[in-house]
């Protein structure tokens, strides 16, 4: 147990570790109470490939952008330092100094770091590899000046005391990361994914990205603060007792089935909120459950804009064959297509006939169900990635 | 001494406690392992009122009778308690051997595991969050979809899929693995995967079934999330079984629309692209009486035509 309590083992330092998961810029805290704790300039830690020849991202602090893209697309297979850490076992932390991976003399000549490292006044690192996951290796790195000295051996034991606390926090954020990548397709790209979730107290716990596009389409209708307000009176009420209703049943007992509100919109066709109680597993009940009810949003006329072009090469159509089946799924007549894509009537019944013959369906219907399966909706505005290395 | 690696048992217990079924039950016997307990409990308390807001029973104390605590007069008992953030958590191992008492060194454990316990407790409640939105996009009707990582594992499986799956004889899950029946089928479908992973793109196979034709559409999907690591994408196995694909859910659409029966049939009609007199025919009504209901349908959803009600039919979550 004593173990744990090195030089690096304060609690602040370990929140920021096991959070780093949880948190949007978690690892980046991370890396700055250890620069701090640990007395060094800069850190970095990087997701490599298997050979550990090529990053594929990572976090740092403390180097400027471009210094750091100059390392990761050039310097870092010049580092001196790095033979080391290929030929040296996986798992601990090395210093540069202590362990025989490259003498000073040696480091001075190098291009890495008359190029490099000169500049930013890096003269002792210790680095290691702390886990080996899927095909990717990721390496942490500490550098110091020539002022604060090279990493000892105190130091380096420090670091791998932590080093059981890192992996732990890496494989956490492997499991989260698996869990993103599903829930953020299935919000993105999912058939019915404007949802808002609110907790018993009718608090605002998370808004998905569609809902929020409804939300600001919208202004006169719905509005967000902690809690949905609707501008109409009526649907307001009706609102607040379906959500009252739904605290209300997991305690009866009874099922609760939600129901649906119509906000009206002049000249359009309303927007329908839909009320739906969640039932989470009820088996963890350590922590409260954040949300009670999801509140689901379909804009009654809103037209879905395919992707004709991933339409046509899903199933085998011609751009045109593809066009009209868009408009078909939208709810288009043959007749009001053959007036928007001024053809006649006859064309678009012959193209029709054609895509039902590709497609194997035998109906409009059929057809309209068809594309709305697919995944061929338009890539809205998605969410675009921060990346760490920019 | 506890070893380095019961040691490191007992927090992997306590970190991934929140991702795993049974997490908490699984940490609390690790932890009396480690201090030679025969139950534990861990509680989450009320900060101001002391009271008892959750707790975990070890496998062990689940077992045994509710009055045991009183039987066992001659039972030890030893406990920690974290206070910080709002957050009240306590542990307590006891052991009903006669004679048997904790150490101070076990006490030092507890004491020791106790922050490591808090934070893990914290995170449960933002892994929630999570799982709670993940319960909001599987409520809906999301089609017949299963999600597959950059391993070929199934991470998602739909409702539709699910029910598709408990009926088919062509494909299976096993484990988290999808297997087709057929040597050629499987060879096919796992070739296909392969392609769309490495080529980012999409493709179509069939399988023959009684009801007809199924078609798997699997497409290659970017999921850009923030993270440390690669995201490798998913592959989207979408179940297209067309002929059953009718709209079928006259209820569903009665109750989202406000409609009655009869409106809701009609509506049903209309967005399958049924004319009013062709549902004239087949309901054995007048072309009149069809209008009077479009026109009150039109009323009630605050639709103006039929490609608008078309639409509104087809948009919602069936």
């Amino acid at each position: 147990m004593k173990k744990t309590r090195g030089l690096l083992a304060s609690d602040r330092l370990l929140d920021q570790l096991y959070f780093a998961p949880y948190e949007a810029s978690g690892w980046l805290g991370f890396l700055e109470e250890m620069v701090r704790q640990s007395g060094s300039r800069s850190a970095r830690l990087l997701v490599m490939n298997q050979q550990a020849d090529q990053v594929y991202s990572g976090v740092q602090v403390n180097t400027d952008d471009k210094a750091h893209k100059a390392f990761v697309d050039h310097f870092v297979n010049l580092c001196p330092w790095r033979p080391g850490l290929a030929h040296l076992p996986p798992g601990k932390f090395y210093s540069s100094y202590l362990d025989g991976i490259c003498d000073q003399k040696t480091f001075y000549r190098s291009e890495f770091f008359n190029d490099w490292a000169k500049e930013l006044d890096i003269h002792h690192g210790a680095s290691g590899t702390v886990w080996q996951f899927e095909g990717q290796t990721i390496q942490m790195f500490f550098q110091r000046t020539g002022g604060q000295g090279h990493f000892r051996r105190h130091e380096t034991d420090a670091f791998n005391a932590l080093g059981p606390h890192i992996r732990r926090a890496l494989r956490l954020e492997a499991i989260l990361h698996q869990q993103k990548q599903k829930q953020g397709y299935l919000e993105q790209a999912g058939r019915f994914s404007a949802f808002i979730l609110l907790d018993a107290n009718q608090r605002v716990v998370h808004v998905s990205e569609a809902a929020w596009r409804h939300i600001q389409d919208n202004p006169h209708s719905l509005r967000l603060g902690k809690r949905v307000s609707l501008q109409n009176g009526e649907a307001q009420q009706r609102l607040d007792f379906l959500l009252r209703a739904s605290f209300a049943g997991g305690a009866a007992g009874a099922p609760v089935t939600g129901g649906v509100i119509a906000l009206p919109r002049p000249a359009r066709a309303p927007l329908l909120l839909q009320v739906v109680p969640l039932h989470p597993d009820a088996d963890r009940p350590l922590m409260t459950v954040p949300a009670h009810t999801a509140v689901y949003l379909v804009d009654g006329d809103a037209e879905p804009e395919f992707d004709t072009e991933k339409l046509a090469s899903m199933l085998g159509l011609t751009q045109a064959e593809a066009d009209v089946a868009a408009l078909v799924a939208g709810g288009q007549t043959a007749a009001k297509i053959a007036a928007f894509r001024r053809v006649s009537l006859h064309t678009v019944r012959s193209q029709i006939k054609s895509i039902f013959f590709k497609t194997e369906v035998s109906s409009q219907a059929q057809l309209t169900r068809l594309v709305k399966a697919l995944p061929a909706t338009r890539d809205r505005q998605r969410g675009s990635r921060t990346p760490f290395l920019s | 001494m506890p070893g380095e690696s019961d040691l490191t048992k007992v927090l992997d217990g306590i970190y991934f406690a929140p991702h795993e079924e049974n997490g908490w039950r699984h940490c609390l016997k690790l932890i009396c392992e480690l201090v030679g307990g025969d139950a534990a409990r861990l509680l989450r308390i009320d900060k101001q009122t002391e009271q008892v807001v959750a707790g975990f029973p070890s496998p062990n104390l689940a077992g045994k009778a509710g009055g045991s605590d009183s039987r066992h007069a001659n039972k030890s008992i030893i406990g920690a308690r974290f206070v910080a953030d709002g957050l009240v958590v306590e542990l307590k191992v006891q052991t009903d051997c006669e004679g048997a008492a904790f150490t101070p060194r076990d006490r030092a454990i507890l004491d020791e595991l106790m922050p490591h316990i808090a934070r893990a407790v914290l995170q449960e409640g933002k892994a929630r969050v999570l799982r709670d939105r993940h319960a909001a996009v599987s409520k809906p009707n999301q089609g017949a979809l299963l999600l597959l990582n950059a391993r070929q594992e199934v991470v998602f499986v739909s409702t539709r899929a699910k029910d598709w799956l408990s009926q088919t004889s062509r494909m299976a899950l096993k484990g988290n693995h999808l297997y087709l029946s057929g040597y050629k089928k499987q060879t096919e479908f796992s070739d296909l995967v392969r392609y769309c992973m490495d080529q980012r793109g999409s493709g179509l196979m069939t399988l023959p079934e009684k009801t007809g034709v199924v078609r798997l559409l699997i497409s290659f999907e970017e999921a850009g999330i923030d993270g440390i690591f690669e995201s490798n994408g998913l592959i989207a196995v979408f179940i297209l079984a067309i002929e059953s694909e009718d709209i079928d859910d006259e209820d569903a659409i009665a109750r989202w629309l406000g409609l009655t029966e009869k409106e809701s049939r009609i509506a049903t009609r209309i967005a399958q692209g049924d004319r009013p007199a062709d549902i004239a025919t087949a309901l054995g009504v007048s072309l009149h009486t069809v209008r009077h209901h479009l026109k009150n349908i039109y009323r009630k959803t605050g639709t103006h035509s039929q490609s608008q009600l078309t639409a509104m039919v087809l948009n919602l979550p069936l």
